[in-house]
């Protein structure tokens, strides 16, 4: 079986083009880096290895199996051991070891040198989205699972038409250049997630509290996708990762353009919002932020997630509400599911989200919280 | 007050209870072996739904059936209860059975807490089951109980914690008492290196029980302690360290890998030889590889986490280390068909399972050797590849083994053949549904499908879809073994003869078929 | 220990200890060994911080050697029958402690009961004998004692 996995997906790697990295249905995706690289040709060694080892040990038992049984008259010899041969097939092994060892030793140091990278980027994982942080270029933003609930949601009903890029595809990917030593610094904001990039040989754990680090250098343009690789809860399934590599000068100019829209994008702080516009504003920063544990029908997931239709926070005074909501929520000295959104939303988007859950499904406080007093009760 | 001194420690005699008293109070070893077995299936086929209701929202992509939050719960309840209730209480239930007779020992040495160390399972098992139904439902954070997720998670991560401990409790008892039994209790001329290879096999597994389960107690009552009592362990804001948690588990975890297949290499170099009719081949080296292992599973419990970015140092360290395995894994695998080298072999069920067993349990070994390799590891860790290697080991390998077992012994355990035909279905139809739904997770592993995710892209669909089916075939081949028990047990078959099998050796091969309630009351002399 | 006094003088003995596959110093070394390995992983995670490891580790080491104990108080337990005069003495040890029947040689009566168990019996007294023997040496213990005693095997 082995042997038939191998020949499939030699006949795939041989007829399938290469500028997909998905394209890959046996084996390795298309390797995008040096370490991806290596990592394929140490897959691809020890594989060969195995099926030597493979054919030898098998022929051999159904050799056995067919020559030696009782049915085709086979007499029992009675030898039950053989101090050499016992000896041989302890050592053979030994040296087939070391010889996968060696090149795995060169990779594995290969893999461990960060050192001197062009571009730094902190990958931050959250329940359940990824926030980069551009060390150098100051450049800030979270990524989102962009495949609409509509493609996903199938329960008693047929979902609308998939994408091709179903589930992993993002509304804002990391932006890399080639040729250029990417450093990914991990860390995260609640539980352990993984940053997966498969085409380019890395996977790094995000553990909260800590920072791990990990680097790449992709070798061509290109698209490639990953996915959170460490179990972290509910949407574990749904939180990918995109990479988009391209030239210096087209990062260049991303970057360029990055900086001017950060500003720009948030809203201006002067503004004077008027209840509607803070109920629209906040339905779409709802389901940006808050939907996956809240639900959209604000009856959250009883026992795991609490609802906010109803919720005496969401119905008493504003300024708690608001508090939880910059804050998070803490118990016993650690921080719940509900993290703290105070860093990661503006003044104003946290007051229209605010704003929203006051006036939406059964709660009907008429309230408007404004941009201002969000800002006021910031620590 | 003589007479009754004289029938001290004999009161079992005769008059034992009956009914369901009978098994609630018995400290007989095949009883509380029985019951051992009984419950291991029937937990294996509650671990079972939960595998074929994960299966059923695979067949394709979208999410038809359930919850993400709530797949979670199918994904981590079908890892304990396949591990801690299914796999391991079958192992000790063919101790309990198979070791006092292989021995020539009367019973176990403690048969009160024998006794004790069972009835604990029940419960754990019914907190298991009853948590899917406290507020938020069971624990999702995974078998591996990953701190700190399962910190966060509802009241049913503490029924989780509170069984875990129960199971970890039976398991020591139990541990104790088979090594105790082992030791103390041979028959005369039953030196050690003459002991048969199952025995051996649970001498060194219950030594790695013994040494690693207040590990998981520890583990699991320090995150019990952070969700409630304000400590931080785990907790990085509070000074504690998340990846702790996770070398704790796998220190423990490594060990409980080999805990789950010694045994079952114990029981395949029992079937061997008999089906051979050869004696086996290499029995002390047999012995020494299963020794090293016992002992490099106690060094390599960091290959299970490579990713969370150790020191190149160690990650070589335990790459190598990792790889050593292979070495005394093999060996056993060229012992195994050395045994069968030149013999004059039949294919009965057991036979059967057993050559399954190589097979496949050698597949598992070669993903394994992949996995060893740091860097590709790197790539492949919490993949589909991952999950097919586990279950090439612990499916292919853990329970082909206990049904090779479970042919085996049953004619001598109840005195009647089984249906060979019915038999050797159950092989075919299991063999063929296992690679069905394991085979293609290799493919969508390397190609980069992350596990425990409840939904998947398009171009995972095919190979799901595979998955699926065999899993559903799986299942269901595997009530061919119950209608099978049923009938045997019935008493539909032929009636077994001491021997059972013409190639058996070994002392429980001289008992009566089934063997008498007592049995080596007094120590039989071995030669 | 009241019967070893008068046990001089004996025309018959019949010694036999119960069948221990490891001696009283294996089992200290087995405890021993258990017992650093289990400890000295505990230990080392206390060192790093996992205290909680520590206290189950104790709590099963303490199972442990009482299971080891019970096993050693019952691994010297024997049993001697022996005849002198007119009296016949089976003393039993068991857990460290012996007990002494004594039997009228002309009263006493060899029974087998159910398998090859053995009882020697006087005046609605019973006493089995010979738990420490396999079926054959029993078979052959009962003969003798029934000659000793009787002339006649036991019935």
């Amino acid at each position: 079986m082995i042997s038939k996995g191998l020949g499939l997906f030699a006949a795939a790697a041989a007829g399938l083009a290469a500028d997909s990295a998905l394209a890959n249905r046996y084996n390795l995706q298309e390797p995008q880096s040096i370490i991806a690289h290596q990592i394929y040709d140490l897959h691809t060694l020890i594989m060969w290895i195995i099926v030597g080892i493979f054919v030898v040990v098998f022929g051999t038992m159904t050799w056995a199996i067919v020559k030696h049984r009782k049915s085709v008259g086979h007499q029992a010899e009675q030898f039950h051991e053989n101090t050499t041969v016992e000896i041989i097939w302890t050592i053979i092994p030994f040296f087939i070891l070391i010889g996968m060892a060696l090149p795995a030793t060169k990779t594995v140091i290969a893999m461990k040198d960060t050192s001197s990278p062009d571009i730094t980027i902190k990958a931050t994982g959250y329940q359940w989205k990824w926030g980069y942080d551009y060390l150098q270029e100051g450049i800030s933003f979270y990524s989102n699972l962009s495949t609409p609930r509509d493609q996903i949601d199938e329960y008693g009903k047929k979902g609308a038409k998939k994408n091709e890029h179903y589930l992993i595809e993002v509304d804002n990917p990391v932006v890399v250049p080639v040729g250029k030593k990417v450093r990914i610094i991990a860390t995260a904001a609640d539980v352990i997630h993984a940053w997966w990039v498969p085409a380019l040989g890395i996977k790094q754990d995000a553990i909260p509290g800590f920072v791990r680090d990990t680097w790449f250098k992709v070798d061509k343009e290109g698209t490639y996708r990953g996915q959170c690789a460490e179990l972290c809860g509910k949407d574990h399934g749904f939180m990918p990762i995109v990479v988009e590599a391209v030239t210096p000068e087209q990062y260049a100019a991303w970057v360029a353009a990055q900086k001017t829209k950060m500003p720009a994008a948030a809203p201006d702080p002067g503004k004077q919002w008027t209840l509607d516009e803070l109920k629209a504003q906040g339905e779409k920063v709802y389901a940006g932020n808050c939907v996956a544990c809240h639900q959209a029908t604000g009856m959250g997931l009883p026992g795991t997630f609490p609802a906010l239709s109803g919720s005496k926070i969401v119905t008493g005074p504003k300024d708690e509400q608001i508090k939880t909501v910059l804050n998070g929520v803490v118990k016993g000295g650690k921080p719940t599911a509900m993290a703290a959104f105070g860093k990661q939303l503006s003044d104003a988007d946290l007051a229209a989200v605010i704003t929203y859950t006051r006036n939406n499904w059964s709660n009907r406080t008429g309230d408007m919280v404004t941009p201002a007093e969000v800002k006021a009760l910031r620590k | 007050m003589e007479a009754a001194h004289a029938h001290h420690g004999h009161e079992a005699h005769g008059h034992h209870p009956t009914g369901i008293m009978r098994w609630i109070t018995t400290t007989n070893h095949k009883d509380i072996g029985t019951l051992y077995l009984l419950f291991a299936l029937t937990m294996f086929f509650v671990g079972g739904v939960l595998a074929l209701m994960l299966r059923l929202e695979l067949f394709e992509p979208g999410m038809q059936f359930w919850r993400p939050e709530f797949f979670n719960q199918l994904t981590t309840m079908h890892g304990l209860i396949m591990v801690f209730g299914a796999i391991m209480p079958a192992f000790v239930g063919f101790a309990n059975w198979q070791v006092p007779l292989m021995i020539g020992a009367p019973d176990m040495a403690f048969a009160r807490m024998n006794n004790w160390s069972f009835w604990l399972l029940p419960p754990a098992a019914v907190l298991l089951v009853v948590s899917f139904f406290v507020p938020g439902g069971a624990i999702a954070a995974g078998w591996t109980l990953y701190a700190p997720l399962s910190t966060q998670m509802g009241p049913g991560t503490d029924l989780a914690i509170f069984a875990v401990h129960i199971l970890g409790a039976s398991s020591i008892m139990g541990s104790i008492n088979i090594i105790t039994t082992i030791l103390n209790m041979r028959a005369p001329g039953m030196t050690l290196m003459k002991m048969p290879l199952f025995v051996w096999t649970w001498l060194i597994t219950a030594y790695l029980l013994i040494a690693v389960m207040p590990v998981l107690a520890g583990a699991v009552t320090m995150v019990l302690t952070d969700r409630h009592f304000g400590t931080s362990f785990f907790n990085a804001a509070g000074g504690g360290d998340p990846v702790m948690f996770q070398h704790i588990f796998w220190f423990f975890g490594h060990p409980e890998v080999y805990i789950m297949i010694l045994p079952g290499f114990g029981i395949i170099s029992q079937i061997v030889p008999t089906f051979a009719r050869k004696p086996l081949f290499g029995y002390s080296s047999m012995v020494y590889a299963t020794a090293s292992i016992a002992i490099l599973s106690f060094m390599v419990w960091a290959h299970h986490m490579f990713t969370v970015g150790m020191p190149a140092a160690a990650q070589l360290f335990f790459m190598y280390a990792t790889m050593l395995i292979a070495v005394p894994t093999g060996v056993k695998v060229f012992n195994w068909i050395a045994t069968m080298w030149k013999g004059s072999m039949t294919f009965e069920t057991p036979m059967l399972f057993a050559c399954g067993f190589i097979f496949v349990f050698s597949m598992g070994g070669f993903t394994g050797l992949v996995l060893a390799i740091t860097p590709v590891d790197i790539q492949l860790q919490d993949t589909y590849y991952v999950v097919a290697h586990f279950h090439y080991v612990l499916v292919a390998g853990s329970l082909f083994a206990l049904f090779g077992g479970a042919y085996y012994w049953l004619p001598k355990w109840i005195g009647r053949m089984y249906d060979e035909t019915l038999g050797k279905w159950h092989f075919w139809l299991s063999m063929v549904f296992f690679n069905v739904t394991f085979f293609p997770m290799h493919f969508t592993g390397l190609a980069g499908l992350p596990r425990r995710v409840p939904d998947y892209n398009m171009q995972f669909a095919d190979f799901n879809m595979i998955s699926t089916i065999g899993a559903f075939g799986f299942g269901l081949s595997q009530l061919i073994f119950v209608y099978l028990l049923w009938k045997a047990i019935g008493g539909a078959g032929e009636k077994a003869t001491d021997k059972v099998w013409e190639g058996a050796q070994g002392l429980e091969w001289t008992l009566p078929s089934p063997p008498p309630y007592h049995t080596f009351e007094t120590p039989p002399v071995v030669k | 220990m009241e019967c070893s006094e008068r046990a001089h003088a004996t025309e018959f003995t019949r010694f036999a200890r119960r069948n221990n596959s490891l001696s009283s110093s294996g089992r200290l070394f087995v405890f021993a060994f258990l017992f650093i390995v289990s400890i000295g992983i505990a230990a080392a995670f206390a060192v790093i911080g996992a205290w909680p490891i520590l206290p189950f580790a104790g709590l099963e080491m303490g199972v442990l050697y009482l299971a080891f104990r019970v096993f050693e108080r019952h691994a010297a337990d024997y049993e001697r029958i022996a005849i002198a005069g007119d009296r016949v003495e089976v003393e039993i040890c068991e857990a460290g402690r012996a007990r002494c029947h004594e039997f009228n040689r002309y009263w006493a009566q060899v029974v087998s009961g159910e398998g090859a168990r053995l009882a020697l019996r006087s005046h609605g007294r019973e006493v089995e004998i010979g738990r420490h023997l396999n079926d054959d040496q029993r078979r052959a213990l009962a003969r003798e004692l029934g000659r000793r005693l009787h002339g006649t095997a036991g019935h």
